[in-house]
């Protein structure tokens, strides 16, 4: 009887994501549903909770209470077991599992019979659409595109944020070919207050800004160095990867970095926290460690165990 | 109705996971920590293939999303999900048994 080979999958991986959706969950903050019976009533809308945002739990806070404002029904789906299969189409030695798990997590999402599942992860967004179930697609879209649809409700209800901003964005992302900049824009340019400055350095190539490798030296610093010439004091991220990546940014030029959902945020009077960016700009793993311990062990979490989650998590060592 | 079913010979199974396919079933063994296990080869949650878990003490976990399983504990899942399915072995001289 041939034996078959072990060692195909990194636990930490999923570990990470869990841990982090508990340590970095603010009061307020969403939780979710992480499956769906075959008995799932109907809503027309499933906010899909992913994976790299169990980081950035302010995101999907902030888009859920935006469809509250607009009394739109919805289901909120998420956690590992609704991947996109990004991890495993990261790693080599489960590469070949990843369309089994974009599409088993597009068949939960059908159980709820959703008009559009929506997300703020660029990633899922481009995945989804490369890995759909043939002849019976399921709608998965930003949430920015959503919002245009209702931007007339929510601008009437928007107080000014009267910030400087430089508005970084990606262009050519070949898997998603709507016009993510230009929605963002949109949505923009609704907020009173908001002045939106021209930056020829603020468009990237790549599809969003990667999270786990370093940063790729003299690109980020060009935009922000950019935006700093240009008296602004935001520089905007339109995926939760591009927020994730700058936010260290503010250590060396002074400038804060807000992903699109924030400075709605901002105008609707949404309160929300950024766990994330606090652990970030400490700028110390140890003192990120120390701020965490309060809730590590009411949780039951180990240091040794969280340390490396960020390290190469937060800190991208 | 239960029933005494041969998996294999020892021999046949070490500490890399093994997937034993009798009739409908998928049985996945393993040597961990000195002691045979035998377990569902398919994760509870979605049908993860169980043989490509990755081993830890007597914890296995699934490759698809994570789940993770103590076959020491009932086949207990440390997230407090569903539980995998343990069958209990027998070893009889040089062959192994299971109880579907």
């Amino acid at each position: 009887m041939p034996a078959v080979a072990t060692k195909h999958v990194n636990p930490n991986t999923f570990e990470s994501v869990r841990a982090f959706g508990r340590l970095l969950a603010s009061p307020g903050d969403p939780t979710w549903d992480i499956e769906l019976t075959l008995r799932t009533a109907q809503v027309p809308y499933i906010l899909h909770i992913s994976c790299s945002v169990h980081n950035t739990l302010f995101m999907p806070r902030i888009a859920q209470e935006i469809l509250k404002i607009l009394n739109l029904e919805f289901v909120a789906l998420g956690g590992p077991e609704n991947c996109c299969g990004a991890i495993h189409e990261d790693l080599e030695r489960l590469e070949d599992l990843q369309h089994e798990v974009a599409t088993k997590t597009l068949l939960m999402f059908k159980r709820a019979r959703p008009k559009t599942v929506l997300s703020v992860c660029a990633r899922c967004i481009r995945r989804f659409n490369t890995h759909q179930v043939k002849g019976n697609p399921v709608q998965y879209a930003h949430v920015a595109d959503l919002l245009v649809e209702h931007l007339d409700v929510l601008a009437a209800r928007m107080r000014p944020v009267p910030r400087r901003v430089v508005v970084h964005h990606h262009i050519g992302n070949a898997a998603r070919p709507q016009d993510d900049l230009g929605t963002l824009l949109t949505i923009l340019k609704a907020i009173p207050g908001l002045e939106i400055l021209p930056a020829p350095r603020a468009g990237f190539r790549e599809t969003s800004c990667p999270t786990i490798k370093s940063m790729t030296s003299g690109v980020g610093a060009e935009m922000f160095a950019e935006a700093k010439a240009l008296g602004a004091d935001t520089v905007v991220a339109p995926y939760q990867a591009c927020y994730r990546r700058n936010v260290k940014m503010q250590l060396e030029y002074g400038i804060e970095t807000h992903h699109w959902l924030s400075l709605l945020a901002m105008a609707l009077d949404i309160p929300f926290y950024e766990p994330w960016k606090e652990l970030r700009l400490l700028n110390d793993v140890d003192g990120a460690l120390n701020a965490l311990r309060p809730k590590m062990d009411a949780l039951g979490y180990r240091a040794e165990t969280i340390r490396p989650f960020i390290e190469r998590v937060i800190y991208n060592i | 109705m239960s029933e005494w079913t041969r998996l294999g010979s020892v021999a046949d199974f070490g500490e890399t996971i093994t997937l034993v396919e009798l009739g409908r079933s998928k049985i996945a063994v393993a040597r961990m920590q000195d002691e045979l296990f035998a377990f569902d080869g398919l994760c509870p949650h979605l049908a993860g293939p169980m043989h490509r878990a990755e081993l830890d003490g007597t914890v296995v976990t699934c490759p698809l999303h994570g789940w993770r399983f103590d076959v020491r504990d009932g086949g207990r899942e440390l997230h407090d999900y569903r539980p995998l399915r343990v069958f209990e072995i027998r070893i009889e001289g040089d062959e192994v048994h299971v109880k579907l």
